[in-house]
């Protein structure tokens, strides 16, 4: 049996809207340790990871691993039912062809319960290997998710290129040329503001800007987002789910000389 | 003569929008006791019951009955033209062909007047006895809208089951099931008074569109009982109501 229950459906929420975008369906591994689940979205250009680990849920239980394909729309329309302050509990057997979704109000004066059929989903689990990358690019998740926005405008590429005098994203296109440069923050009044930037090697990739907009869908769940670069290796953007887990979006690096 | 008054349009813009998603047109009968307005929905499904005592009115004067029959698109769309704020008359003769609707605002800056042409309704008058329901359920409208809505995503029929434990709405589809558990309590305030528990199904196309008077009141009521018609009502202030009839549909629940 699975049972997992988080104290606010919102997280859930955020968790959902996230990947939605993405992919339309997505099989949700369980097991002791937590819940995972991988998959390529929809036109297999890039791929998503999500981790949520057993010790950030108020009670969790797995008694045998189990996996839960689920249609995300399905799924984002029944957390839409629960107000975000609602604590969330969710529930399958061990051969489950439903999962169970209960939201409960303070005080239990109201509780829904919810129960959603379940897809058989063909799905491989990549292996990730660990990547040494060459640059880290810890920023403010909503100067990222800025950044983006601002450059689609531009081009459907962006270039982002890093040295260790800071981090630049560039896009050009028939309206002309964008540059923003963010400088490594010195000294950190606040943490979640700083631009911080480990660099062994300068790098500059170039990547299709509509997928870097859908990765900030998860800006909601994280203050920080982390751009982890390194030549001819997807770049990794992750966003840390706070005592729970992380989000973590690999793309590929466009295939064409730079004209920056 | 008919003189209506009240001293904010925005009562009479909710009460139309609370009815013109179900009927396109209705009969207002108006006496010295205030306006009443009965009539089934297109399809003869639902019924609902408008009720505004004179009390209601800044002022109030019908020396003569009076049934004005209107297009409710029209009248929407008049009242339309006017701010929430502006206060609004009414006024008909005896035998009228069309009433009258003067809109004026705070200081009496602006006065518009509005003639809307009347209708030849021919439309029963049922009485409706209020026996005693079995159920009776009190909650925040927001919270009835809002489980509305979410069932509907799941049937098109909902089921309500309501005992003294609490009342519980049920929907099955495709998509999968949902169950909702309402308890007495203070928190959401929703109170439930149940003489014999009821379990009915209805249309949840027709409670949504009944969730339209939500503007209206803070609280609704439900009331239940076997084979009889599921009445929601909303009250109107202190001197008003609008009322929704649905009867259950015929086939055992299947939960």
């Amino acid at each position: 049996m699975f049972e997992a229950r988080l104290g606010q459906a919102t997280i859930l929420k955020k968790i959902l809207d996230a990947i939605k975008d993405l992919l339309n369906e997505a099989t949700f591994d369980c097991s002791d340790s937590g819940i995972q689940l991988q998959a390529m979205d929809n036109s297999h250009v890039s791929l998503v990871s999500l981790t949520l680990r057993s010790d950030g849920f108020d009670k969790f239980r797995c008694d045998r691993n189990l996996s839960m394909g689920m249609n995300l729309g399905s799924m984002a329309k029944i957390l839409k039912c629960a107000n975000n302050e609602d604590n969330v509990t969710m529930k399958a057997q061990d051969n489950a062809d439903t999962v169970t979704i209960m939201f409960e109000s303070a005080n239990q004066e109201k509780v829904s319960d919810y129960e959603m059929k379940l897809m058989n989903l063909d799905q491989e689990h990549l292996g990730i290997p660990e990547t040494d990358f060459s640059c880290v690019v810890r920023m403010p998740a909503m100067e990222f998710a800025r950044i983006c926005r601002d450059l689609a405008q531009f081009s459907e590429s962006v270039v982002i290129c890093c040295t260790k005098e800071g981090v630049k994203f560039s896009a050009s296109g028939d309206v002309g040329t964008a540059n923003i440069k963010l400088a490594q923050t010195g000294s950190v009044d606040k943490e979640e503001e700083a631009v911080i930037i480990e660099m062994q090697e300068p790098v500059t990739l170039t990547f299709a800007c509509r997928y870097l907009n859908a990765f900030t869908k998860a800006t909601p769940l994280s203050t920080q987002v982390q751009l982890s670069m390194c030549a001819d290796v997807p770049l990794v953007v992750e966003y840390a789910i706070k005592d729970l887990g992380h989000i973590r979006y690999y793309l590929a690096p466009k295939i064409e000389d730079n004209e920056t | 003569m008919l003189e209506a008054r009240l001293s904010q349009t925005l009562l009479l813009k909710k009460i139309v929008d609370a009815l013109k998603e179900i009927i396109a047109q209705g009969t207002l009968d108006c006496s010295e006791n205030g306006l009443e307005l009965q009539s089934m929905d297109n399809s003869h499904v639902s019924l609902v019951a408008l009720s505004l005592a004179s009390d209601c009115f800044e002022k109030f004067h019908c020396d003569r009955n009076v049934s004005l029959g209107l297009d409710l698109k029209s009248l929407g769309k008049v009242l339309k033209c006017a701010n929430s704020d502006d206060a609004v008359t009414i006024k008909a003769v005896d035998r009228p062909e069309k009433i009258t609707l003067s809109f004026e605002s705070d200081g009496k800056e602006r006065t518009a007047d509005y003639e809307l042409k009347l209708l030849n309704l021919d439309q029963d008058h049922m009485e409706i006895p209020k026996k005693d329901y079995t159920c009776f359920i009190q909650l925040p409208s927001s919270e009835f809208a809002r489980i509305c809505r979410d069932m509907s995503m799941f049937d098109e029929s909902l089921t309500i089951a309501c005992s003294s434990k609490g009342i519980r709405f049920l929907a099955k589809g495709d998509l999968g099931t949902a169950n909702i558990q309402l308890s007495a309590g203070t928190a959401m305030d929703v109170s439930i008074e149940v003489q014999e528990p009821v379990t009915q199904s209805f249309a949840g196309r027709y409670l949504n569109t009944f969730t339209k008077a939500t503007p209206l009141a803070d609280r609704v009521k439900l009331y239940l009982s076997d084979e009889r018609p599921l009445l929601v009502e909303y009250p109107i202030e202190d001197y008003g109501h609008i009322r929704y009839y649905l009867a259950p549909k015929v086939n055992d629940p299947d939960f």
